[in-house]
């Protein structure tokens, strides 16, 4: 069984809009199956805002090519490396450093060619999801408030969802601080009977593969 | 409410831990497998493999019974053919901390846990004085400065498992 509906949140706008060679194929597909027509993906507006800050701190990179121009040039100069793959590898240092600054300047093309994009749903947060966020933020989650409205917007969403006719959905979630689940592999009891509550199935990967077993009182059958 | 078996599916093989950046970024990934039979051991390194390759990481280990074997993608191709067997060495079992109370029991998982418990131990202390010396020669310098870099966690719920 595979969701009709998919949620997402910013690390998967991250990876979708990040510069093109650290694209992740897994996001960048999770796309193309939504414009296929497998399910419909929705993410909480506010994801993109906060994926503008992330991305170019993110993927600026931690050391431009600067090690690695010395090693080539102190091999060269050793007789390790030939000039011929030395000027190479200049050439290619040349391209990654232009290349990189520039895919980073693009990213607000392409954050906004996303939002517009016909497959994406993008769902500003309502007044039920505020509500929702003062809800759960009295209770006991130890989350930031930027990851507690996510995931108001997200429970609220997944209930309107239902009520348009999808039994349940799936949420692809990277972000440990979201997943239902510690690091020991064991339930956060609070967080997994919210997603339960709202019908949503956690995935912690954007591959959305069929599912063994849902809950009997999810499947269109039992309603 | 019933507990829910999150994220169990029916076809690809998953990781069963994770070291990540503090921003998420992949940096190793972990199969195990409780026995180090040949056959599973090798369906654990494609299982890796095509993983490795789907989620661009490019380190990753399978651990099976007293064996670890380290894979490392020189990322020359995107389909996981550049993903290679570095080497292989032995893991004595005395090396594993006692697993985590909770899986105790469910003999895969308590395995798990006791390799996850041991990465956290060595991102710890980077301690690899009592390894035999394949193990450290596998296993110093950049797999351990991968380690402490990043937070060791597992890669799904072990409870869903666990209901198996």
């Amino acid at each position: 069984m595979k969701p009709t509906a998919v949620l997402v949140e910013t690390n998967w706008v991250v990876d979708v809009v990040a510069p093109a060679h650290l694209q992740s194929l897994q996001a960048v597909k999770l796309l193309s199956r939504a414009e296929a027509g497998e399910f419909e993906l929705h993410v909480p507006a506010v994801c993109l805002t906060e994926a503008l800050e992330t991305v170019p701190r993110r993927f600026t990179p931690r050391a431009r090519s600067e090690d690695l121009r010395k090693f080539v040039r102190w091999a060269r100069e050793g007789g390790r490396v030939s000039a011929e793959d030395a000027e190479t590898a200049f050439r290619v240092f040349d391209q990654f450093d232009g290349l990189v600054a520039n895919e980073l300047t693009k990213v607000p093309e392409r954050m906004s060619a996303l939002a517009k994009h016909p497959s994406l749903h993008v769902f500003p947060l309502s007044q039920p999801m505020l509500k929702r966020q003062v809800s759960i933020g009295a209770m006991d989650l130890s989350l930031k408030p930027y990851d507690m409205a996510i995931l108001a917007g997200l429970l609220v969403r997944a209930e309107e969802l239902q009520l348009e006719g999808h039994s349940w959905v799936g949420f692809c979630e990277l972000d440990s601080d979201l997943q239902p689940w510690d690091k020991s592999g064991a339930p956060k009891p609070i967080l997994r009977d919210l997603y339960n509550g709202s019908r949503i199935w956690v995935y912690a990967d954007f591959l959305v593969e069929d599912v063994n077993e849902l809950p009997k009182s999810w499947l269109p059958s039992a309603q | 409410m019933n507990p829910l078996r999150y994220n169990t599916p029916m076809e690809t093989a998953h990781p069963d831990i994770l070291v990540t950046s503090p921003d998420g970024e992949y940096l190793m990934i972990v199969e195990v497998k409780l026995n180090d039979v040949d056959i599973r051991a090798q369906n654990a390194i494609e299982q890796l493999r095509s993983f490795m390759a789907a989620i661009g990481c490019s380190v990753g280990l399978v651990v099976t019974g007293e064996r670890v074997i380290l894979l490392r993608d020189s990322l020359k191709e995107s389909n996981g053919t550049s993903v290679h067997v570095v080497g292989e060495a032995k893991l004595p079992d005395f090396l594993l901390p006692p697993a985590d109370e909770q899986w105790k029991g469910n003999p895969s998982l308590e395995f798990e846990s006791r390799v996850q418990r041991w990465l956290e131990k060595l991102k710890l202390t980077a301690n690899t004085d009592n390894f035999p010396v394949d193990l450290k020669a596998l296993l110093g310098g950049p797999i351990i400065g991968l380690l402490r870099l990043g937070e060791v966690r597992a890669a799904g719920p072990r409870w869903s498992k666990a209901l198996q």
